[in-house]
């Protein structure tokens, strides 16, 4: 609905939907923009057993618990993000802190919505910073900052690392679309 | 090869999601059952989301993204 609405916008305005759909060609008047959809899984069973092993040797048996509870803070996994106005899709290694006690294991969901002017291909792929706000899980937003590719985009956010996470993570191109 | 490694990744990502999306909107109490390293629950804990509004929260957030998870399969795929 969403896109047809902003399709017939752009055509309303003499911009080609497919332009204006890319970032490239904001539609006059319009207040054009595109979204990612994005979501990440993420282990704390790698961490724990890491920090574990790392507190072990530094302060023995008490060093080792108390870095397998630093280490259940963090987590490893990975994101895929797609692009509906490219239809591209992208998927990468990630990792993530939340300050709670098992929260470097969750997953979190999040479509965020990127300005006119610009590429939200160029803020899916590469290297990319979020924080998650969740004080619910149905409830939360997010901010995205791609270094190189403009102002940081927020959106809402559902997920299981309440209340707050920081993640990073880094995208390859696994479908190419239309203008992607 | 690189993005072949993507590509798993973002198979994996889905189904794993699917599974917990699935469980979490099916019952919350059997979502908080599942092994551990399957189960994607965070800093959430059973005593508090297995029943209730909690629960609630659970099952909206899992029907939520089962939602977006088949759009996009459906906008990827089929939508022209």
């Amino acid at each position: 609905m969403l896109a047809v609405a902003t399709d017939a916008l752009a055509i309303w305005h003499g911009v080609s939907p497919d332009l204006a759909k890319c970032g490239r060609a904001p539609v006059r008047g319009v207040a054009a923009y595109s979204v990612i959809v994005s979501g990440n899984v993420t282990s704390n069973i790698p961490t724990i057993i890491a920090g574990d092993a790392i507190g072990g040797l530094v302060g023995g048996p008490p060093g080792a618990f108390a870095g397998a509870v630093f280490g259940s803070l963090f987590g490893v996994g990975g994101t895929a993000s797609y692009v509906p106005s490219t239809k591209s899709l992208y998927a990468g290694p990630t990792l993530v802190f939340a300050p709670a006690l098992g929260g470097g294991s969750g997953f979190s969901g999040n479509v965020v919505s990127v300005p006119a002017g610009q590429n939200p291909n160029a803020i899916a792929n590469g290297l990319s910073y979020s924080v998650t706000f969740q004080p619910m899980p149905l409830l939360g937003s997010t901010v995205t900052k791609s270094p190189g590719s403009g102002p940081p985009v927020v959106g809402p956010s559902v997920g299981t690392r309440v209340p707050v996470s920081f993640g990073v993570s880094y995208n390859v191109r696994v479908k190419k679309g239309s203008c992607g | 090869m690189i993005s072949i490694v993507g590509a798993c990744i973002a198979v994996i990502v889905g189904v794993l999601m699917t599974i917990n999306a699935a469980f979490m909107l099916a019952s919350p109490r059997a979502w908080f059952h599942l092994p551990v390293w399957l189960r994607a629950q965070g800093s959430l804990t059973e005593d508090r989301y297995s029943s209730g509004w909690g629960a609630v929260q659970i099952r909206v957030t899992g029907a939520l993204i089962l939602g977006a998870r088949a759009w996009v399969l459906y906008d990827m795929f089929l939508r022209r």
